[in-house]
This record gives structure tokens, C-alpha cells and sequence, in this order.
């Protein structure tokens, strides 16, 4: 009786947050089309410029209008814009007049893989520097590690990325200044992304397991002769999760935002630069499909944070079902 | 407090220079931050120019302040909109509850759960650069959080009894909301906003990076980096400056949010290190009788209290024969638990323990963590007080007993150890082990979970078990039970088994011998018959008084003993019970009397100077 | 050597140092292959469509007629032509001998596929020549002959550009027409493209001068500092070029003190204009004149160009055919004072003020700068502080260059910046934006300039056609109606081991004929 229950209440659970999911997704598209609707700025002007190669006339922006249905009323083109998303169908991209879909799912492997490193980068050191700040004693490593942590966090991206091609390329000749070819071009973006993003997880890793570190559960371990790591990797770091998680999900979630300024210094054909090219040309179908995929990921980080804090507790699964 | 006060001030001190640097920027600033000179462009540091000149031939110092100014502006407002909106928001959800509540709760969630660069990209796309659009642009999704943390701190206190007389006096919803609630809502999202400036600060920058920041000629820190970038190899206070100012006030935002959230910090009870100074007692000559499991002598514990540091237990020696069981008794506070969990290095480990503590021949004080490890879980065992709080919830019971299997030794394959487990909680008195194993602690009543904890302290078949509080806030027939279930395992199994309780009258049932702790001292100690029945120092015989005893004729009031439990042992100079004491005399105040036997060559002793048994009868 | 290529990276994973001394081997063996920066991800290759890199473009493709230095028009892949009927109608000889990259024969027939591809098309409207042609004949296998509906005197000039006009092979579509693969008869063929680069390799069956040079390895890199950091750091061997990879002249000076590096200028085609709003207070002569009067437009160029460019005296640089003569403007900032006095815009601490009114002017400017531009965002501090001396407050309000077009065209701004449109669409296509009212954001146009850029255009002797421009740009300038800024800097940079390489005539060029590496 018991494994059925579970199930419905999983099949429950994981309904709601697909419709909760569709339902950001739908606002966010919504919103997108608004903005761009408000924003000034004309898709038909910028590609009828595009295609003389020069300021173009009334007369060809009206042709280009035209051409692409942009002379139908808002709500028109928004639902027939749903209508074929639905589908799969994310139309032409304005500015390349190439399928939007392709294009998209070209540039989001470009982006994932930047951002799986990042995350890779982000979660092994923030939990190794978070463990580290948790179970070191008050003393001179443990603080250089806290500065060290809470000052990557606190530098601008984009300076970090100067700073580096600046000493790690330029100087020593260590990795390329940009291009994404071979193995030594993921090192600076990867730090850039993942560095930050580490600093903030290894701040609360190391706040919430000390937190959970104190619980007398621990001490109940110790009596019974557990070893440290046994102790942080079975007491602590699991009633640490909700937290850490969390902010686990989030962080690696910005990383797909963050990424826009990453791919634009090292010149990384991904999602971000893709989205600011697209927002640069009031292009549509490219943004609408960009910002659905953009915040889809960040949804889903967020997402999976919580199923996996669900599975490793069993009163987080309870309550939230 | 002091140290940890002043470090916070010295924490915060970039931001203070931050915002008086904004504040003053056109009293202090050298130079109009907008003049061109544009024959003296990317001139190098000067007695004229601080930090130099830029392009257009600008006094790099002074846009740096006025960069200050604006990004103060720009974090104030943000800073200033967000708050105010959140917290008002979460207060008013928090407080209304119902739907507004959950209506409330869901675009918060859904605020939170957007991506805020995204979102501050595209209002700025929209309404274009510029100061009040980049407010915006950041307060459009930065007032989330805080509604999220004034709601969780009003719904809190929404059934509480204080609202709910200030209903009954007539107060009205706004007056309770805006007088009451809003300023309780107020302080943790202070705390929250003390990160969020860095964030802020970071936020524009990177709206610059993207060409969407403050529209020029005004000075901003992040454009001044962008603008530097090409000078990084030959201008460096170009480059660096506003790049330094950026990380300075960020970083000090950052922690300045993380001290204040964190508070006090203990350290950690996971020991990477082998604690420092060491001090033992001399070792008794003499070697440990054959039945003596534990033998303590002149335990002292100490813990640092601020600068200073307090001893809460004072010299204490005991020991405890295989088989037998000793008590120890006395109220909350009086060093007890730490007496008897000491020479385990059960403590927090912030606690100086001193003095001799000998497991058959293996001195315990001053052990490393590893050699901890082959005492604690295997040649002793420890129940600890039931609170729940000594499981890890996240855990089921199977696999707390399987882990002190497999630590004492006794594990092997999964299924071995998982019979091996299944005994034991047959031993403990869990009739049905494979469902409990399954369990996880919330699931099972206390008793049961005290059941466990006996079985967890068994795997590893020892010598010593020690129960603290093992059975206080179970209620009277569970009680019973454990008791006779931990009297029925000494005899099966031969252990020495140490009680610690509050509760005089409990472990009588099963004590050998019985320790009254009073102060951080023992006040009196004996065969657990002789000590009930002939209590002599005054504190035991206040403890007897004020539980009811069986042979006591119903109606009998009893006397309980006036005062609270005393501090540790050194506050007073002399007795530390007197100040409760009804037979105190002035030599009691001299100094603490020592533990002697009350007769010669008997077990009995006692600490008191004027007991009332001896007093009567001279 | 190829056979070997799979195993690289394996060798590189495993030996960590030996992937550098790997690379710098094959950069050093290989000396036929240039490394050359991109801006931006080149769209599909077609010469038809709107979405491809210019200069890729151009390695593939070849047109007609060829522009050359100083507007002159060589033959391209037409031998020569005649121009007949008062205008009407151009006969093209054909190049002998010469086929696509695939095989195809160049042939009248595959002239005239290609020109039916955009004659008349509605996509082409904005390019005069589309609509003017009425006919494409074949009166042969090597000749072509073009029917206009009224004489075009620019249609020459026009068919030397790059889009749409250049010779796709017509079996690089589908029967359909749709574009299948970039196949033309240029020097160089299309090896791989992707979404980081492009790589062309040597035409070996090119008919004119094969380059020396194997392969083409363009990288792209959108950062255009980045583009420097990779230069200086021997990723890369060439920058440089408005649409290619842009350098700005700030960028460029980190790269002086290299030893290993060499700036080149071209000669510029552009000039950045400063343009005045009819409609508000720049409608005001006085006002027009004090600005001109008041920006310092050496100082200017020498403290944002760097000595990479030169402050500007003509609509169109000296390069450009029939840009006249330099314009009479003088900089000097009491005269800019004694005119706003003299006009009745008296003092008040900071700013003027005239009728109660604040002297203020709105400078739109885009947030960021367009491909190829100088930073506006410089560029409008340093005039807003020379105008502020005079007292002239001027508010500057970026935004975003979709918006900033928009803006323009509306007149949503007081002053704002102006630019021509380079070669090889100037004189003539610029005149047309910049001084007609029928253009979407004209600079200054008032019916002088608009009958004075009809003479221009329709001017039929060398001699008439400059006599009308100069009337043009002197009728501008007595108006005050602008402000030439500074001439944009056309800068390329190019390593050492770099030979034979000169900046091209035009930024739409790319002429890597007798380039080596060393």
C-alpha cells in the first residue's frame, strides 16, 4: 500500500511543478512579448537595414513589415507565436531568417557546456572550501579561505575576465585569450563563471554545516565511534542540504544568465551572447525562445535543487507533498 | 564581545568610506569630474592629479568620487524601494493570511524564481539607460526577498498570544500591521539588505558592462572599467581604481551581511586537530582495582567565558565496577552530564578537561580523535537524553544501528551486519527490528527511539554504558520499562553502566551507587541504600524531600528547597549550596568542605561541614 | 601529415605540454595559413541573401566590375562593357575560361540565373538597381546585356558592391532556388564554417593571380579587445577593417610598444558628422554656428584617435571622388560666445538663457558603439564639456542602437551624430540620406539641398556632377547645418611575420593576393 501512495503523491507532486513550470514560462513569454512591443526600436528598421547595408527608407521598412506579419495586431502575432511554440516551432529568426529551434539548441550546448564546467568548477570547490571553512579551527587558513571566498564573489565578472586574460594569457602565456578550442580555452571562462559562484556556495556551506555540525546527533556519532568524514558526509552535509541546495540550484541557475557576459569577453558562440544579439535586433523569435530556454534552465536548477533535497529528506518530501 | 564588536566597525569601514566618499563627493572631489582638458589626457599620477587623467583629460580622483555618489544614489534608492515594498508586502500577506497569503506567496515565488539580471536587461531594453530606469530595473525584482523574509517572520508570530491581546484591547489591522509587526518584519530584512548593497553595486556594474548603464558624461565605477580596459597594460589608474572600489565595497557589504546574520560562532565539534595543552593528573600509584571499569580522578572541566574562562566541574573523582550501576543525581546545571561524558570527549570542544580518567588501564584524557575511536562505540556506549534530537533525522534507524555495527568492528557483509543490527534491536526491546530499522527517528515514539539508542550503544559490546537523562520526559510507565530493561542488560551482560538523572527516586530503582552533584562538585556519595535512606548532606536531603516517595502517607507536603540551582564551582568561596542552605553557618562561607567519609572505611561520604544528621546527634 | 590529425588531440590530452609546442610547430611549419580576426558569426554564405560576412563574401564571389582605389572601375569578371542608347542599356563581355569553384562554366546563362535571383525581386527594393533593370538578355554564351527603364548613372558602381550582385554558382541551388552551398569563382572556396570560424582554402583553379597563401583561417572573436589580447598574443596574424574585426584607435595604441606588430591606416571614407534637429532649439542659426564654433575638433581627434585620424573639413574624406574642398570652419570658442550673445542667450552661472528658456540641447547617441564605430559614448562627453564652456548644456540619453535609428528618424533629439556610408556606396548613396527629405533621418535637408543633390545625381558631365556637390556641401555649411567631426580612422593590424599585406581599398575588400607568412 505504501509504494502506491508514494507514487501518486510523486505523480501529484511532479504534475503541479510541471504546471507551475509552464505557468513562469508562459508569464515570461508573455512578458518578453510585451517588452519588446514597448521597447522602441523596430524589428522591420533594423532588418531592412541589415539588408540594404545602410539606413533604410520608410517605403523598404513597410515591405519588410509586411513580409514578415509584423503588420498584424499584438495579439495576433503573440498567440500564433504560441500556437507554433507549442508545437516545437519556434519560427524564423528575423535577423538570420534561419529556424530559430536549430539554432537555439546549437548554441544552448555551447552554453550548457560552459555551464556544467562552471557548475562542476562552482560545486567541488564550494564544497571543498565550505567543508574546510566548517571543520577547520579558527586560525589563519580557515580565514584566508573566508576572504578568499567572500572576495571572488565581490569582483565584477567582467573585471575578473580582464584581469585574467591579462596575467594568465597575455603574461604567461598559460591559455588562449579567447576562442573555444581545445582544453586550455575552458579554463578562464570556467573560473570567471564558476569562481564566484563557489565563493557564495562555500559561504554557506560553511554556515550551515557548522550549524548542523553542532546538532547532537553528532555528538551521538562520535559516542558511537564514527569517523569525521563519515560524520560530515552522513550528518552533516545531508541536514546542511536544504540551504545549501538551494542556493546550489539558484547560483548554478544565475550561471545561464552570467554566462551572457562570459561568452561575450571570450567570445563563445552560446546562449548569451545569442540572446544579447537577438535583444540588439528586436528580433522576436530568436529572444522569445532565448529567455524561454534561459529561464527554463534556471527554473529547472531551482527545480531539481528541491527534488534533491526531497530525496535526501524525507520531512522536506512530506511537506511538500 | 568587544573584539568581535570592533572587527564588525572594522568590517564595514569601506562602507562607510563608500558612502561618506558619495555623500561629499562635490565638497571633497578636486576636480569638476565632467571638465575636459583635452591636452592633458591619460596623464600618470600627480601632485595635480591624484590618480591621474583619462582620455578626455578628466581628474580621474574626482569621477572615482563621483562615481561613489552615483552608485550610493542608485544602491539607496534600490535599497530604499525594495525594502520598504517587501516588507510592507510580506507583512501584510504575512498577517492577513488566506488567500491573500498564498496569492501573495505565489508571485514571490515567481519573482524569485526569475532569472533578475534577465529581467533588469529587459525593462532597461525597454525604457532605456539611465539612472531612475536602472532603479527600477533592480527594484523590480530585488523587493522579493524581502517580502519573502517579512512574511516568514509575520506569519510566525501571527498566532500569537501578543496579537491576539492586542486584538482583544481593540487595536486595528493597520495599527498592528504598521505599530507592531512591521518593525519586528524590519530587522532580519536589515540584516539582508546589508548583502544586498553589494549585490546592487554589482548589478549596475554589470548593466554597464552591457551598455545599459548611466548615461554619460557622469562618472560610474563600472563604465570607468570598461573604459579602462585598454589601459590596463599601460594606465593602470585607469584599470584598477574603480575596478579596487567596486570589490572593495561589495566585499565589505558581503561580510559585514555574514557577520551580522551569523552571530556568534562557536567552533566546530568535528576536531581536525589534536587539542592543545594537555594537562593530567599525576597517575595513581597504585594499579586500578581488577573490577573497576572506570576510575576518575580529579576531573576538571573548564570552559572559556569570554576572556575569561569557568570551571563548571571541580576535581571529581568516581569510579564505577563491572556490573554495577552509578548514578549520578543533581539538578539542571549542576555539571552532572559533563561529569559523566568528560572522559569521553563528548563535550563541546571548546571545554578544557583535565584530571585522570582510566578505562581498565587506558587513560582517556587528552586522547586523539582516532584513539577516541576505538574506545567510543566499542568499549563504551553511550544514550544520550531523548530529544529526537540525538538521531539524525535524515537517517533511519537500520542505518544508525548499522554504522555503530560496522564502527565497533562487528559489521561485515549488508546482510550480516543488518542481523547483527536486528539483535540488537530485539535486545533493546524492539519487538518487530526489520520495521523499525526501516523507520526514521520522527516516525517513532520516544520510547521506542530511546529503545534504539540502546541498541546503537550495545553494537559494540561494551564495557561502559553511559545513559544521560535516559529516560526524563518519557512519561512514568515508559520510564519504568527503560529502567528495567537497562537493569535487565547490565545483569545479562556484565556491564558497568553510569545513570545520569535529576530524579533521585528513579534511579534508585537500579543504582549500585549514587553521586549527588551539586555546583560542579560531588556533595555526597555512597551505596545508593545507605544515601537514600541516611541522606546526610542537606542538598541530598532537599532532593529526597522534594520527590514523592513510596513510603511518604499521601497529603504529605513536601518540601522543595528555595533558591535556584547554584552557578558552577568557583563562584563562591566557600560552600557552594549555603546560599540555599537552611542550616548555613558563617565558617561555610570560608571555604568549599572536602567529600570525606562519614564514618571511617565506609563508601559514604559527604561534603558538609554542619550535617544535620551529625549536627542532631553532637 | 593529415592522416596524423585524429590523433592530435589524443596526444594533447595526454601530454598537457606538448600540446603547446604541437601548436606552435604547426603555426610555424604551416606558413600558408593566415589567421584572421571576424566580429561577428558569419550568417550563410550566400551572395543573394543578406545574412553573410561582406569580405567572406567577397573571397567568394566575384562581381562584374571591380571597384578600385579612388572609385575607379576595373573590369571584373566582365572582360568589358559598353554603355548604350543615352544610357539604357550596358553590354557585358564575359571573362573567357573562367568556371565556378564546382565546374560550372561562367556563361551568360549563369550571369543572368544569378541576376534573376534579385531583378525585380521585392526583398531587393532598397537597391535601385533591382528595379531600374528591366531585362537581362543572352545574346550569346559571353555576352550579357542589361535593359534599364530610364538611364542610372551609378548602376556600374552599384553592380561593383557586394549584395546582391556577386556570381553564385546555379548548382549551388536548389531547382527551387534555395541556396544550398556557397560555390563561386573567387580566389577562395569555402572548407568549414561554424559558429567560431570559417575556413576557406586556395581556389587552385582561380583564374586570375592565385594567392600564395593555402588556407584563410578566420576566428571569430566578438570582443574587440579580445581581438588585440589575440593579435598580441600570436592567435591571431590579421585585424582590422570596418566589417572584418574591428579595432578601435584606443584598442590599437596598446599594440604600439610591440615590436613584433605593425598599425596600418587606410585612407578613411567616412567622416563622423555632428547633425543639428531643425525642429527645437538647434533650429536656431546662432546656435548651429556656436556649436560649430565651439567643439575643438583637432583636439578631439587627437585625444580620441590617438593620431589615427585626422578632425574632419569635408562631408566625405579626400579619398572619397568629388568630396570637394575643406569647408571654411574655424574653431574658436569666444566667437562661439560673442554668437550666442549677440543672438540674445545671456549668461546665467553654468548655462545660457534666452526668453526664460535654458539653452539646453539632447544629445541622442547609441548606448553602445554600432560595428566598426567609434565610442559615441567618449565622442559625446568630450563635445557636451567644449559646449558646456561656451554654455551650452547639453543632456546626452544613449540608448540601444535598435532604438537609436528609431529615434533618429523621428527626431527624438536636439544634435546627434552622423555618418556616410563608405565605399563603394559614396558619394552617391550618401547625399541621398543625408540631405533628402525622403530619407528615413536625414543630416539637413531643406529644398536647396534637395535640388542641389538632383543636380548631383543626375549631373551628366564629371565636371557638372562636382560643381553640384560642392554647391551642395557649401549650401550645408552656410547653413550651419552640421558639424564635421572627425574622419574615421580605417585601421587594420597585422604581425610581422605577416609580408605583403596592404590595407584594401576599401573596408568591403580584402586583398590577400600576395600575402605570405613567415
Amino acid at each position: 500500500m505504501r509504494v502506491p501512495d508514494r507514487l501518486v503523491a510523486a505523480g501529484g507532486y511532479v504534475t503541479r511543478w510541471a504546471a507551475d513550470t509552464v505557468g513562469v514560462l508562459l508569464a515570461m513569454s508573455v512578458g518578453t512579448f510585451a517588452l519588446v512591443l514597448l521597447a522602441r526600436g523596430d524589428p522591420a528598421a533594423v532588418l531592412a537595414a541589415t539588408r540594404a547595408g545602410r539606413p533604410a527608407t520608410p517605403e523598404q521598412i513597410e515591405a519588410v513589415r509586411v513580409e514578415l506579419g509584423l503588420d498584424d495586431p499584438a495579439p495576433v502575432r503573440y498567440l500564433r507565436w504560441l500556437a507554433h511554440a507549442s508545437t516545437g516551432d519556434f519560427g524564423l529568426s528575423l535577423r538570420t531568417n534561419t529556424p530559430v529551434g536549430p539554432e537555439v539548441a546549437d548554441r544552448l550546448g555551447v552554453t550548457f557546456g560552459l555551464v556544467a564546467g562552471s557548475a562542476t568548477v562552482a560545486l567541488v570547490v564550494g564544497l571543498a572550501v565550505g567543508v574546510a571553512g566548517a571543520v577547520l579551527p579558527r586560525g589563519p587558513l580557515r580565514g584566508a579561505l573566508r576572504i578568499g571566498a567572500l572576495l571572488v564573489t565581490s569582483v565584477p565578472a567582467f573585471w575578473l575576465s580582464y584581469l585574467l586574460v591579462l596575467f594568465l594569457a597575455l603574461r604567461l602565456h598559460l591559455v588562449p585569450t579567447s576562442g573555444m578550442a581545445g582544453p586550455r580555452t575552458w579554463l578562464m571562462p570556467m573560473a570567471v563563471l564558476g569562481l564566484p559562484a563557489a565563493g557564495v556556495l562555500s559561504r554557506v556551506v560553511a554556515v550551515t554545516l557548522r550549524e548542523a555540525l553542532d546538532r547532537p546527533y553528532v555528538r551521538a556519532a562520535q559516542a558511537r565511534g564514527s569517523r569525521p568524514l563519515s560524520i560530515v558526509l552522513r550528518d552533516g552535509l545531508p541536514n546542511a542540504a536544504g540551504p545549501i541546495l538551494s542556493v546550489a540550484g539558484f547560483g548554478i541557475g544565475s550561471l545561464l544568465v552570467a554566462t551572457v557576459v562570459v561568452e561575450k569577453i571570450f567570445g563563445w558562440p552560446g546562449l548569451g551572447a545569442y540572446f544579447v544579439q537577438a535583444a540588439g535586433a528586436r528580433d522576436v523569435p530568436a529572444l522569445q525562445a532565448a529567455v524561454l530556454v534561459m529561464g527554463g534552465g534556471f527554473i529547472l536548477a531551482n527545480r531539481c535543487a528541491d527534488v534533491l533535497h526531497g530525496l535526501i529528506d524525507p520531512r522536506a518530501r512530506r511537506s511538500s507533498s | 564581545m568587544n573584539r568581535g564588536r570592533a572587527r564588525t566597525t572594522l568590517v564595514a569601514v569601506p562602507l562607510v568610506v563608500f558612502v561618506v566618499a558619495g555623500l561629499l563627493a562635490p565638497l571633497i572631489a578636486p576636480a569638476d569630474p565632467t571638465a575636459n582638458d583635452l591636452a592633458a589626457g591619460l596623464a600618470s599620477p600627480s601632485a595635480e592629479h591624484l590618480l591621474g587623467t583619462d582620455q578626455l583629460g578628466r581628474d580621474q580622483l574626482s569621477r572615482l568620487l563621483y562615481g561613489a555618489q552615483i552608485s550610493l544614489a542608485i544602491t539607496a534608492a534600490v535599497l530604499a524601494i525594495s525594502l520598504t515594498a517587501g516588507a510592507v508586502v510580506g507583512t501584510v500577506a504575512g498577517y492577513a493570511g488566506g488567500w491573500v497569503d498564498r496569492v501573495v506567496s505565489r508571485v514571490i515565488d515567481v519573482v524569485v524564481s526569475l532569472p533578475g539580471m534577465l529581467v533588469a536587461l529587459a525593462v532597461i531594453g525597454v525604457r532605456g539607460p539611465g539612472v531612475d530606469n536602472l532603479i527600477l530595473a533592480l527594484a523590480l525584482w530585488s523587493w522579493a526577498p524581502y517580502a519573502r523574509i517579512a512574511r516568514a517572520r509575520v506569519a510566525s508570530l501571527r498566532d500569537s498570544p501578543h496579537l491576539d491581546a492586542l486584538r482583544l484591547l481593540g487595536a486595528g489591522h493597520g495599527r498592528i500591521v504598521g505599530r507592531h509587526l512591521l518593525p519586528l518584519a524590519l530587522a532580519p530584512c536589515l540584516v539582508y539588505a546589508s548583502t544586498d548593497v553589494g549585490t546592487v553595486v554589482l548589478a549596475v556594474a554589470t548593466l554597464s558592462f552591457l551598455g545599459l548603464g548611466v548615461a554619460p558624461p557622469s562618472a560610474e565605477w563600472g563604465q570607468m572599467l570598461i573604459e579602462g580596459r585598454p589601459f590596463l597594460a599601460s594606465a593602470w589608474w585607469l584599470a584598477y581604481p574603480p575596478g579596487v572600489a567596486i570589490t572593495a565595497v561589495v566585499f565589505a557589504s558581503n561580510l559585514l551581511g555574514e557577520r551580522l546574520a551569523a552571530g556568534a560562532e562557536r567552533p566546530s565539534i568535528i576536531r581536525l586537530v589534536r587539542p592543545g595543552r594537555i594537562r593530567r593528573a599525576t597517575r595513581p600509584a597504585a594499579s586500578p582495582d581488577p573490577g573497576t571499569v572506570l576510575r576518575v580522578r580529579d576531573l576538571s572541566v573548564t570552559y572559556p567565558d569570554g576572556s575569561a574562562s569557568r570551571r563548571v566541574v571541580a576535581g571529581m573523582s568516581y569510579e564505577v565496577r563491572r556490573g554495577q550501576v552509578l548514578a549520578f543525581v543533581g539538578e539542571t546545571g549542576s555539571g552532572k552530564t559533563t561529569a559523566a561524558l568528560a572522559p569521553f570527549g563528548l563535550l563541546d570542544p571548546s571545554a578544557a578537561v583535565t584530571g585522570s580518567a582510566l578505562l581498565d588501564t587506558h587513560e582517556l584524557i587528552g586522547l586523539a580523535p582516532g584513539e577516541r575511536r576505538r574506545i567510543n562505540g566499542r568499549r563504551v556506549g553511550v544514550v544520550f537524553q531523548d530529544s529526537g534530537a540525538f538521531l539524525n533525522p535524515l537517517r533511519t534507524i537500520g542505518a544508525h544501528v548499522d554504522e555503530a555495527v560496522r564502527n565497533a568492528g562487528r559489521g561485515g557483509r549488508r546482510a550480516a551486519t543488518r542481523r547483527v543490527s536486528g539483535e540488537l534491536l530485539r535486545l533493546a526491546g524492539l519487538p518487530d527490528p526489520v520495521a523499525v530499522a526501516r523507520q526514521f527517528p520522527h516516525q517513532l515514539s520516544g520510547g521506542m527511539r530511546q529503545r534504539a539508542q540502546i541498541a546503537i550503544a550495545l553494537a559494540g559490546e561494551p564495557e561502559l554504558l553511559v545513559a544521560d537523562e535516559p529516560t526524563s520526559a518519557l512519561d512514568a510507565t515508559v520510564q519504568a520499562q527503560l529502567l528495567d530493561l537497562l537493569a535487565r542488560l547490565r545483569d545479562e551482560l556484565g556491564m558497568a553502566m553510569i545513570i545520569v538523572s535529576h530524579d533521585l527516586a528513579v534511579v534508585s530503582r537500579v543504582a549500585d551507587t549514587v553521586a549527588v552533584v551539586y555546583g560542579g562538585r560531588i556533595v555526597e556519595s555512597g551505596p545508593a541504600t545507605d544515601l537514600i535512606d541516611e541522606p546526610d548532606h542537606p542538598y541530598t536531603r532537599g532532593l529526597l524531600d522534594a520527590v514523592p516517595r513510596p513510603r511518604t502517607a499521601p497529603g504529605t507536603r513536601f518540601r522543595t528547597m528555595p533558591g535556584l540551582a547554584g552557578g558552577g564551582p568557583d563562584d563562591l568561596a566557600g560552600c557552594g549550596f549555603a546560599p540555599r542552605c537552611p542550616l548555613r553557618q558563617d565558617s561555610c562561607d570560608h571555604e568549599p568542605p572536602a567529600l570525606q567519609p562519614l564514618l571511617p572505611a565506609t563508601a559514604h561520604r559527604s561534603a558538609c561541614l554542619h550535617p544535620p544528621t551529625r549536627e542532631g546527634s553532637c | 601529415m593529415s592522416r596524423l590529425r585524429p590523433l592530435a588531440p589524443l596526444v594533447a590530452s595526454i601530454m598537457m605540454v606538448s600540446a603547446c609546442t604541437v601548436d606552435a610547430g604547426a603555426a610555424g611549419a604551416s606558413s600558408t595559413v593566415l589567421r584572421i580576426g571576424l566580429s561577428a558569426e558569419s550568417g550563410a554564405l550566400d551572395p543573394h541573401a543578406f545574412t553573410g560576412n561582406f569580405l567572406l563574401l567577397d573571397a567568394i564571389y566575384e562581381p562584374l566590375v571591380t571597384y578600385a582605389e579612388g572609385g575607379k572601375l576595373e573590369p571584373g569578371l566582365a572582360q568589358s562593357w559598353t554603355v548604350a542608347e543615352g544610357g539604357k542599356q550596358v553590354t557585358f563581355d564575359l571573362r573567357d575560361g573562367v568556371a565556378f569553384s564546382d565546374g560550372t562554366p561562367l556563361d551568360s546563362a549563369a550571369v543572368k540565373w544569378n541576376f534573376d535571383r534579385w531583378v525585380g525581386n521585392k526583398k531587393f527594393t532598397f537597391f535601385r538597381a533591382s528595379q531600374i533593370i528591366s531585362a537581362v538578355d543572352t545574346p550569346d554564351a559571353d555576352t550579357v546585356r542589361l535593359t534599364l527603364s530610364e538611364p542610372y548613372e551609378p548602376l556600374l558602381q552599384e553592380l561593383s558592391i557586394v549584395r546582391p550582385v556577386r556570381l553564385l554558382s546555379p548548382k549551388s541551388a536548389t531547382a527551387s532556388g534555395e541556396f544550398q552551398k556557397p560555390v563561386g569563382t573567387g580566389p577562395w572556396t569555402v572548407e568549414s564554417q561554424s559558429a567560431t570560424g570559417v575556413t576557406l582554402a586556395r581556389n587552385d583553379a582561380y583564374w586570375g593571380t592565385k594567392p600564395k597563401l593555402e588556407k584563410l583561417e578566420f576566428k571569430v572573436i566578438p570582443d574587440s579587445q579580445a581581438r588585440i589580447d589575440a593579435l598580441g598574443n600570436g592567435e591571431l596574424d590579421l585585424i582590422g577593417g570596418s566589417y572584418l574585426a574591428p579595432i578601435t584607435p584606443v584598442e590599437a595604441r596598446s599594440l604600439t610598444d610591440r615590436a613584433d606588430v605593425a598599425l596600418l591606416t587606410g585612407a578613411p571614407d567616412v567622416s563622423v558628422i555632428l547633425g543639428f534637429n531643425a525642429k527645437g532649439p538647434a533650429g536656431d542659426r546662432a546656435v548651429r554656428e556656436a556649436v560649430r564654433q565651439a567643439v575643438d575638433t583637432a583636439a578631439l581627434a587627437k585625444a580620441l584617435l590617438l593620431g589615427y585620424g585626422e578632425p574632419a573639413r569635408r562631408v566625405f574624406p579626400p579619398g572619397v571622388p568629388d568630396s570637394g574642398t575643406d569647408l571654411p570652419l574655424v574653431v574658436d570658442q569666444d566667437a562661439a560666445r560673442r554668437t550666442l550673445d549677440a543672438a540674445g542667450y545671456t549668461p546665467s552661472g553654468d548655462a545660457r538663457v534666452k526668453d526664460g528658456k535654458k539653452l539646453s540641447l539632447k544629445m541622442l547617441i547609441p548606448a553602445a558603439p554600432a560595428e566598426g564605430q567609434l565610442d559615441p559614448r567618449a565622442m559625446a562627453a568630450a563635445i557636451a564639456a567644449s559646449l558646456k564652456e561656451v554654455g551650452i548644456t547639453v543632456e546626452i540619453a544613449p540608448v540601444d542602437s535598435a532604438a537609436y535609428y528609431d529615434e533618429r528618424a523621428e527626431g527624438a533629439y536636439d544634435i546627434t551624430f552622423f555618418e556616410g556610408l563608405g565605399a563603394p556606396y559614396d558619394p552617391s548613396g550618401s547625399i541621398v540620406s543625408l540631405f533628402t527629405s525622403g530619407a528615413r533621418a536625414p543630416l539637413w535637408a531643406t529644398p536647396a539641398t534637395e535640388d542641389l543633390v538632383d543636380k548631383a545625381l543626375y549631373a551628366t558631365t564629371p565636371a557638372a556632377r562636382s560643381a553640384a556637390y560642392q554647391a551642395l556641401y557649401d549650401a550645408v555649411a552656410a547653413d550651419a547645418g552640421f558639424v564635421p567631426l572627425v574622419y574615421r580612422p580605417r585601421l587594420w593590424a597585422v604581425r610581422d611575420a605577416v609580408k605583403g599585406f596592404a590595407v584594401p581599398p576599401t573596408d568591403v575588400d580584402l586583398e590577400l593576393t600576395g600575402v605570405t607568412v613567415e
